[in-house]
């Protein structure tokens, strides 16, 4: 065994470098998670190359040329875990947040107070238009649809809470899909196609960043990236 | 050899003889392939944390050797699937032996 003095030199000249290029932009918790693996993996690596009678230095330089190229290994890490931006994209809806952080109550409730703005906005556009008979028909709808979603995204994080994290995402994409739908057709009332195209780009780019997300929620790292820290 | 694919059904195999962290599963993939299935150690990691995922394998923090360690268990869903996998393979692999006439 080697002393702990020169095992945290060899960490340092031969696995932090790995680390860095095959860990950039994953979130925290996979972060902390995949170091914490590699290096117990790097260390035993080593052990056993020195029980083998290579020099310390050769040992490393084996342990690390095992562990393969980092940039394939950052390929298999990015399709595994959750990156930076969908870790924060999780946690805008789950509610949870950095207790450090001193905007932590906007930053957790912004999606909340995002829709709760829009749904107003939406309302107020619809009862100041100049004709009331709009109120009765496709508006009152309009209407019900954006204040629904900004309700239903408010229950987003009590579901975060209770443990089904896929579902909770799911909730929340549809409710702010209604939401910005209903926002969208009431302020370009003139131009329903215009509107049409903005909500399916929106959903697209919804759909786009949220099933990577889906795929990769299991019942280990779901609890990992909704944990208050 | 390219092992793609077969990762995850190894990581299976090798943690239905008893609870394994993430280096030894390595080795004995490695060893008991005669150092033909060599793979890239760093790829191995992921593999396990999708089957966690998927349930088929469940972690817990042991002590090994003086230290902390993240040891891997076959659930019973991963017992199962290793079965079915198995099964396949045989499929698989008899049918091309037949193909190629090495049968």
């Amino acid at each position: 065994m080697l002393p702990d003095a020169q095992r945290r030199v060899l960490e340092r000249w031969y696995l932090d470098a790995w680390l860095i290029a095959a860990t950039r932009g994953l979130a925290q918790e996979s972060y902390d998670r995949v170091r914490k693996e590699i290096a117990d993996h790097f260390h035993q690596g080593l052990d056993d190359g020195v029980a083998r009678g290579l020099e310390p230095a050769d040992a490393a330089e084996a342990a690390i040329e095992g562990l393969g190229p980092a940039r394939a290994a950052r390929r298999s890490f990015r399709r595994t875990y959750l990156t930076t931006t969908q870790a924060n994209l999780i946690r805008s809806f789950s509610g949870h947040g950095s207790p450090d952080d001193s905007f932590g109550w906007w930053r957790r409730r912004s999606r909340i107070v995002l829709a709760f703005c829009i749904s107003a906005i939406t309302v107020l556009l619809a009862l100041s238009t100049p004709s009331t008979e709009r109120l009765q028909g496709v508006d009152l709808l309009l209407i019900c649809a954006t204040c629904l979603g900004a309700l239903a995204i408010s229950f987003v994080p009590r579901i975060f809470r209770s443990g089904r994290a896929r579902e909770a995402i799911l909730l929340g994409v549809v409710a702010e899909a209604f939401v910005w739908g209903g926002y969208l057709f009431t302020v370009v009332d003139e131009n329903r196609a215009f509107a049409t195209g903005s909500l399916a780009v929106l959903l697209i780019a919804f759909a786009v960043g949220v099933v990577p997300i889906f795929r990769k929620l299991g019942p280990a790292l779901a609890t990992d990236a909704t944990d208050p820290r | 050899m390219n092992l793609k694919g077969t990762l995850p059904v190894l990581i299976l195999q090798v943690l239905s003889t008893g609870d394994k962290h993430g280096y030894a599963i390595a080795q004995e993939i490695k060893q008991r392939s005669e150092g033909s299935l060599d793979f890239k150690e760093g790829s191995l990691y992921p593999a396990l944390h999708a089957q966690e995922q998927k349930g088929l394998i469940q972690s817990m923090e042991t002590q090994c050797d003086g230290r902390r360690r993240r040891s891997y268990r076959l659930t019973k869903a991963g017992i199962e699937a290793l079965e079915s996998q198995r099964s396949e393979w045989r499929q698989l692999s008899g049918a091309v032996s037949d193909i190629l006439g090495t049968t």
